[in-house]
């Protein structure tokens, strides 16, 4: 046998089992997941866990501009010093002091996305139950934030995306989409910021950010009763 | 110690012969790779200052340099422009001198550089202004992936085929030949498999495998593409230029397969308590602590292999740019291991510390080796030396003080950043506090790349005009030192 | 090999120095594996092992959190969590703490001191209109006045609150001691206060006559206390 043969199939051996134990095999695996059914007895609730996914159009946006660079998706266990569970407004429960710890991300909260994305870094807060944390706020604030953050958290680093909104001359009593922006980051008189297709269906996905559905079999009382 | 072969005129006329049919390709992807070094270096300066002050640059027709786009078209600048052409072009050189090849047809190597450049023309612009697919160091549109696979394959298969034709039946040891072989196979391998798996299969994937894989491919590329270059680039000139041996070939094989059967466990560890299963970024960590093995016997022949010449140093700009790239390895793996747990690395996950680690490994590493490995391969295939030992000097200070600032203003910015995050009294707070907290640092990344930048600059100007043919006319190399020393006069 | 013959005079010279000068190729030693590196790998090895199994989670692909027990809130004593207080029962258990500024003259029970302070159970001031007594509460009260059929006459001086103290306190006193009247909430006490905003010093009872029947307007949260009914009014008797 020649060196590069010999060579050829110790790489082979070498990368090619981490490839299949850890690439391909789960990966197929996992496209074989389907969702779960709660028991009405044992858990309180009826339906399937996940019940929904995320708004797939608005996903394309969020990634086009590059979130994930600052914005994780994803809920860690709470040890090893990790805070994620605590985190106020990081759950479905967005009261003072919530009643239970955020549960941790599974497998099963990403499986209607062809691409779940986890993040890069967090120099911002974590978007996993996003669309919990902004129903409270109207569609206009939502995009408030989006087209000047500095003008909702002076201390913000993260960029304006005003390349995804139009100023445009104001006509007749203005559009009802027209944000409402103070002063030093308002258009010059006579013009009016509005959402172009893109930021409404970028707010879409944002508010479809809903991964807290508890996990049959891991129901507790009062989550229940929170659905 | 016995020698192969004694510098006779027929040998010494036979490598000028592979110096001269490697010529072309090889210049003329130092030459792109360059200036991709160099707008990777602006772009990363300004993501830097992007990070506190969100408001620098930032007009209505500069929409496009928001972080969100320069990060990404910074590392993919660093990646796919500078790190891997500057990889191929020492690869084809490496090879054809070990193996004794001339490289046969040159102008297919060039045709592949030229579309390889244009695949990252397009996909930079593509990032910057239609944005990006936000897959890690994968985000370039999605038609471009072919165009990359085919224009490394077209060169790897010409290595491949020079090694073959080269070593038959077991002869002798090669583990520079071994490591650019390995980085043949590799990248291919993690390339097609990311790209395939996220771009084509991608519909009917679980978004979280989806993004397992993608973990997997950084950390794969930084493990089986740019460390076995490196390496073998160290294995070469290290005893090519103290003209001592490796002390132990048995280390070398060891540390050789270690990080062949090791390399591609890794990635996963990014995502730890995250929505994989578990026993992934477990074994991601495990393996992390386990590579500390292969680097510490590298390190350790190294060391062994070069005692007593360490003062070369002093006058070769190869042998100082190897020394510290080589250390880098060492540091790289334990930065890794760090990280890769959730022993040490669960404050710092998704923090700077990650950037820092990439840099360490893709700067620190990879690029330290490679500009010794230029600064080695140009003369010989331009004709004529370095102009300057002083701009050689400060290329090597500047970029050396740089890389130093950055990866420990990055891990020290990712700890506080980390640490603000997870602090038990910050659960119900704003932002603000980890902001503050690691802004210092982040002030001392933009400071370190206006020193990186400032060596590259130079660093272009100098390699441009070696590779028109504009050096010093001499015999003499361009050492850094012009006192006469005991040292024969290698550079 | 050949001598390769297609070289010009002049790329001669240079290219040939180039290569004259390197040093020789040699080859590698054969040392063998120190012992001690035997010994790191196997350290490295348990190490690396160790921590694959502790959190590899039983290779269970199902199982994506390695952690087996249930994580201890880390936030410190301070952190109240559990079935929720609706805004009643908010207001109340505030509001006693409150209370414990005005105990001093009408008394725990409620009932004040005869002939001196008025009581506060089942008085008419406390139940009837609400524009009065936040008036009271924010800047006291000097003069004649009759409660439950007594009379009394003294100057009352409230500390300092704030809105939403007043409010507390109010839903507190207008629900203990057998009293049953809707919650004062923190708006209709700020829109008290801006009304009055150039008062200083106690009110008169005459002053305050008009305001006998008038509730602050504003919108009390849905729950069970709203109700002039609330569920459960804590017995001032079993309060410490």
């Amino acid at each position: 046998m020649t060196s590069l043969r010999k060579f050829v199939i110790g790489i082979g051996i070498s990368f090619g089992l981490p490839w299949l134990l850890l690439i391909v095999v789960p990966a197929i695996s996992a496209q074989k997941l389907t969702t779960l059914s709660y028991d009405k007895e044992r858990d309180g609730m009826e339906g399937a866990y996940p019940g929904k996914g995320i708004y797939r159009q608005g996903q394309l946006i969020y990634a086009k501009e590059g979130c994930t660079q600052c914005h994780t998706q994803m809920i860690r266990p709470g040890f090893a010093g990790i805070l994620d569970p605590w985190k106020k407004g990081w759950g479905s429960d967005q009261a003072e002091t919530p009643a239970q710890p955020i549960r941790p991300s599974t497998q099963r909260d990403y499986m209607f996305e062809p691409y779940a994305y986890l993040g890069v870094q967090r120099n911002g807060p974590d978007l996993t139950n996003a669309g919990y944390r902004l129903a409270d706020k109207s569609r206009l604030e939502i995009h408030e934030h989006l087209y000047s953050p500095q003008a909702v958290n002076k201390w913000s680093i993260m960029p304006g995306f005003r390349h995804l909104y139009k100023v445009q001359p104001i006509q007749a009593a203005g559009s009802p989409k027209a944000l409402k922006l103070p002063a030093a980051f308002a258009p010059e008189k006579g013009y009016e910021v509005v959402p172009t297709a893109e930021a409404e269906e970028l707010v879409n996905y944002l508010l479809s950010l809903k991964k807290d559905a508890p996990i049959p079999g891991e129901v507790v009382a009062d989550t229940a009763a929170k659905k | 110690m016995e020698t192969t072969e004694t510098t006779s005129l027929e040998d010494s006329l036979r490598r000028a012969a592979i110096d001269r049919s490697v010529k072309g390709p090889v210049l003329f992807l130092f030459a792109n790779a360059a200036l991709w070094l160099l707008a990777a270096t602006v772009l990363g300066l300004v993501s830097s200052v992007k990070l506190y002050a969100p408001e620098f640059l930032d007009s209505d027709w500069t929409w496009f340099l928001n972080y969100a786009r320069v990060q990404p078209a910074h590392m993919n600048a660093l990646i796919y422009g500078w790190a891997m052409q500057a990889g191929l072009g020492t690869m084809i050189w490496l090879m054809a001198r070990r193996t004794g090849q001339e490289l046969k047809g040159a102008s297919t190597v060039i045709i592949a550089t030229i579309f390889w450049n244009i695949a990252v023309t397009l996909g930079l612009l593509s990032i910057l202004f239609h944005g990006s697919t936000s897959m890690q160091w994968l985000e370039f549109p999605k038609y471009l992936w072919p165009i990359f696979t085919i224009s490394f394959l077209m060169i790897a298969t010409r290595l491949v085929g020079m090694f073959a034709r080269a070593h038959k039946e077991g002869e002798g040891f090669m583990i520079t030949s071994w490591y650019i072989l390995g980085a043949c196979f590799w990248f291919p391998w993690i390339y097609l498999t990311a790209n395939l798996f996220l771009h084509c299969f991608g519909s009917s994937l679980n978004g979280a495998s989806a993004a397992g894989i993608n973990a997997w491919y950084v950390n794969t590329l930084i493990l089986l593409f740019f460390v076995p270059v490196g390496l073998g680039a160290c294995y070469y000139y290290l005893p090519k230029i103290t003209g001592q041996p490796i002390y132990s070939s048995q280390l070398a094989s060891l540390g050789f397969w270690g990080l062949a059967f090791l390399g591609g466990w890794t990635g996963i560890q990014k995502y730890m308590g995250g929505p994989l299963p578990a026993w992934m970024p477990a074994i991601g960590g495990a393996v992390m602590i386990l590579l500390l093995v292969p680097a510490g016997i590298v390190a350790l022949n190294f060391h062994i292999s070069t005692e007593g010449r360490h003062g070369l140093i002093e006058t070769s700009p190869t042998l100082r740019f190897v020394f510290v790239g080589s250390f880098c390895y060492l540091a790289l793996s334990a930065v890794g291991a760090l990280l890769g747990t959730f022993w040490t690395g669960s404050l710092l996950q998704f923090t700077y510390a990650e950037y820092g680690f990439h840099i360490l490994a893709i700067y620190g590493f990879f690029s330290m080796t490679m500009f010794g490995a230029i600064y080695y391969i140009v003369p010989r295939l331009s004709g004529c030396e370095w102009l300057s030992a002083r701009l050689i000097r400060s290329h090597f200070w500047f970029s050396v003080y740089g890389t130093a600032a950055l990866v420990v203003c990055m891990l020290l910015g990712g700890l506080a950043q980390g640490a603000s995050i997870n602090a038990p009294g910050n659960w119900n707070l704003p932002f603000v506090g980890s902001i503050i907290n690691a802004r210092g640092y982040l002030i001392g990344r933009t400071v370190a790349w206006v020193f990186i930048l400032w060596s590259n600059a130079w660093f272009f100007i100098h390699l441009v005009l070696m590779v028109l043919g504009l050096g010093r006319r001499s015999v003499a190399p361009t050492l850094l030192h012009h006192e006469e020393s005991h040292a024969p006069a290698t550079a | 090999m050949n001598q390769p013959q297609n070289f010009d005079n002049t790329d001669l010279d240079r290219l040939h120095a180039a290569v004259k000068r390197e040093n020789p190729d040699v080859v590698a030693g054969r040392e063998p594996t120190p012992l001690w590196v035997i010994v790191g790998m196997m350290i490295m090895t348990i190490l690396g092992g160790g921590y694959a199994g502790a959190y590899v989670g039983g290779f269970d692909s199902e199982k994506s959190n390695p952690f087996i027990e249930r994580p201890i809130d880390p936030r410190g004593a301070g952190i109240v969590t559990g079935p929720q207080l609706d805004a009643f029962q908010l207001a109340m258990k505030k509001g006693s703490t409150v209370f414990n500024n005005c105990q001093g003259c009408h008394q725990p029970t409620g009932l004040g001191q005869p002939g001196a302070i008025p009581p506060l159970a089942g008085s008419e001031w406390v139940l009837g209109g609400t524009e009065r007594i936040a008036r009271i509460a924010m800047h006291g009260l000097a003069g004649p006045v009759s409660v439950k059929g007594a009379s009394y006459n003294n100057v009352m001086m409230p500390p300092v609150m704030s809105d939403d103290e007043i409010a507390n306190v109010l839903t507190y006193v207008r629900n203990s001691w057998g009293n049953q009247a809707p919650m004062v909430t923190k708006q209709m006490v700020a829109k008290v206060r801006a009304e009055v905003k150039d008062h200083v010093g106690p009110w008169s009872p005459t002053d305050l006559e008009k305001y006998k029947e008038m509730n602050c307007p504003g919108e009390i949260p849905a729950g069970p206390g709203a109700t002039a009914a609330p569920v459960a009014a804590p017995d001032p008797a079993t309060k410490k």
